[in-house]
């Protein structure tokens, strides 16, 4: 199992090196110039030049890549082109409120969306069956930041119950939270619905209540565990999709986190910037699919003995 | 007269399905002394394991029920206990082992932790430690290393599975196994040594012993009375002695050892039952074999035939009155 997570953090580092190499290549051919982007129009020739060979502009593109990436493996993420200050900062001080907002979306959905699912399948065809399962379709369909601004609307200035917007307390992160689980909330209680309709149907279900086990320990020991695979595959995806989800989110909440930031920086074409923040976007997606496998070993030993051991 | 540790009176079952409602089990009688082995055979969909299934009270919910008739496990009528009641009736007193073991066992759980499972619900007076102990025993008697309990299904053969399906079901030296064709997913040599072990773990428990099959070779190894089931009713029963040796047989006993092929006679041609089994959702009137029946009598067609009785033996056909 060890040796599995050494070997699968490892796989990491090719992967880094590819999107990495993907982004700068895009950054450095698309159209727009960085220097000019600081100086501004006014800007002379000759001082556009000088800062162009001052931030080593006009080298070869695979030269400056590499030059980026041995500065990147050493903690080194240059300087940021718009705001002139070190990248590493700037990034870990957004990042913590993105992850943040990204956890409590998925405790929100897990925390909902796994005993509704459970629910729904036990009480198949029923009221409240009915009842969860249009409320999902909803919550698929409605468009993420619409939901938010209805939100906004609703409980900031109709009734003032929540702040519209900010982070100081974690009374703001409630409706960026509904507001970006909802639909991975969605999903998750249609998942956890037919995996365990469909667990219940195994012969071995059969089995435990041939042994004389009661109906709650059908349901958790016996089909939630098995039924446990797809759910946790469907979570660890949608942390993929609930950190793009963020930058729309933290947006309409007026939030400063890494979303934001990158769209920013894009506009800026402030290349280290961009960098950095999809390179820390890639070790997290990395470390949470890592962390799906782990629990995957844990909660099925057929999979454990295919990690060797 | 020996005391019979199941008696099923006039029971009918019925699964309500979008083409119509399945007529599996139609007024069947049964019976099985103490101590006792019954072989039920007869074709797919003769209701076999439906019957089985209604023993236990686990039909499919909401689509099978009882619709009439009584079942009497060790005297006591069953068929209207409350599904809490049943839960400490199954794998108790009454147990059952499923047909296929490789998916009869839960991926995820230890075997030591399933067979502990069973004593845990139903003996949970013994203490971890005395329950963990027992656990060891079972699989001892089953042929199977204790140091295994720990390992998952997937770690083991067919066969090692299917002796702890049995392990499982005679963790509480039930009164009544029921065993719906323990074998048929088993090879042949693995076939042998399964059921010479159930019968002699039978006799271990003294318990009864309903199995299922459509072999009627394992039934002349195993059983000592015989039912034969065709469309949900038994149609022929009797002692061992009774079906295999007895001059009188329903046309359709005839006809199941007739395609039993024989390696003493030269024939070119195996000699199956001409037909297929009826359609459950609409039987024929009269006997339900019929229209596949080589004798078939006028009254066959719109009376139901009753049973005839020679001492044991029991005939259920218009050429017996």
């Amino acid at each position: 199992m060890t040796r599995y997570i050494i070997k699968r953090i490892l796989a990491m580092i090719p992967v880094l090196l590819g999107i990495s190499f993907v982004i700068f290549t895009i950054m450095s051919l698309t159209p727009g110039d960085p220097a000019l982007a600081i100086l501004g129009k006014d800007a002379t020739p000759e001082a556009l030049e000088l800062l162009r060979e001052d931030m080593g502009l006009n080298e070869h593109f695979l030269l400056r890549y590499a030059k980026y990436m041995t500065n990147a493996f050493r903690g080194d993420f240059g300087i940021s082109y718009s705001t002139r200050t070190p990248v590493f900062d700037e990034v870990f001080s957004r990042y913590p409120n993105t992850l943040k907002l990204s956890f409590f979306s998925i405790i929100f959905m897990v925390v909902l969306g796994i005993p509704i699912g459970i629910v729904s399948a036990v009480k198949k065809y029923s009221l409240i069956d009915s009842i969860s399962m249009i409320g999902a379709l909803l919550l698929t369909s409605i468009p993420g930041f619409w939901l938010g601004l209805m939100l906004i609307l609703q409980l900031s200035l109709k009734y003032r119950l929540l702040p519209a917007i900010g982070i100081d307390s974690w009374k703001n992160y409630i409706m960026p939270c509904i507001t970006l689980g909802a639909a991975d909330l969605a999903i998750l209680v249609r998942i956890t619905r037919s995996n365990m309709l469909e667990i219940v149907r195994q012969d071995y279900i059969r089995t435990a209540r041939a042994k004389g086990a009661g109906k709650m320990r059908v349901i958790f020991k016996h089909t939630l565990r098995n039924a446990m695979l797809p759910i946790v595959t469907t979570i660890g995806l949608c942390f993929g999709s609930l950190l793009s989800g963020a930058i729309i989110v933290e947006s309409v909440f007026g939030m400063p986190g890494v979303g934001t930031m990158i769209i920013n920086a894009i506009r800026a074409k402030d290349t280290p910037l961009v960098m950095a923040s999809v390179l820390f976007f890639t070790i997290i997606i990395g470390l949470i699919n890592l962390i799906v496998d782990i629990i995957y070993a844990i909660i099925d030993p057929r999979v454990r003995s295919s990690y060797g051991g | 007269m020996k005391k019979k540790i199941l008696e099923i009176k006039d029971l009918y079952v019925e699964y309500i399905t979008e083409d119509g409602i399945v007529h599996a089990v139609n007024g069947l009688n049964l019976e099985l002394e103490k101590g006792q082995t019954l072989g039920l055979v007869g074709e797919t969909g003769a209701g076999k394991t439906t019957t089985v299934l209604s023993i236990m009270k686990l039909l499919p919910e909401q689509i099978g029920r009882i619709t009439k008739g009584t079942i009497l496990l060790d005297g006591n009528n069953i068929t209207d206990l409350r599904e809490t009641e049943m839960q400490k009736l199954r794998g108790n007193a009454v147990s059952m082992i499923f047909q296929d073991p490789m998916t009869s066992l839960n991926p995820v759980l230890s075997v030591g932790d399933q067979i502990a499972e069973v004593l845990e619900l139903h003996q949970a007076e013994l203490g971890k430690k005395r329950i963990d102990e027992r656990v060891d025993e079972i699989l001892d008697m089953v042929g199977l290393q204790k140091e295994r309990k720990v390992e998952y299904p997937h770690q083991f053969s067919g066969g090692m599975k299917q002796r702890i399906v049995i392990a499982m079901a005679l963790a509480c030296e039930p009164k009544l196994l029921l065993a719906d064709e323990p074998t048929t997913a088993l090879d042949v040599t693995i076939q042998a040594q399964v059921l010479e072990m159930m019968n002699r773990l039978k006799d271990t428990f003294s318990t009864s012993m309903m199995l299922i099959t459509h072999d009627l070779g394992v039934v002349a190894q195993t059983c000592d009375s015989v039912a034969i089931m065709y469309a949900g009713r038994v149609i022929e029963q009797g002692t061992l002695k009774d079906i295999y040796t007895a001059g009188r047989h329903h046309p359709y006993t005839i006809g199941l050892f007739n395609s039993i092929p024989d390696l003493t006679k030269d024939t070119k041609r195996l000699s199956p039952i001409k037909g297929l089994m009826p359609d459950p959702i609409n039987l024929p009137n009269g006997c339900a074999f019929h229209p596949r029946c080589p004798e078939c009598l006028d009254v066959c067609r719109y009376e139901m035939p009753e049973e005839s009785c020679y001492g044991t033996h029991k005939i259920r056909c218009h050429l017996y009155k």
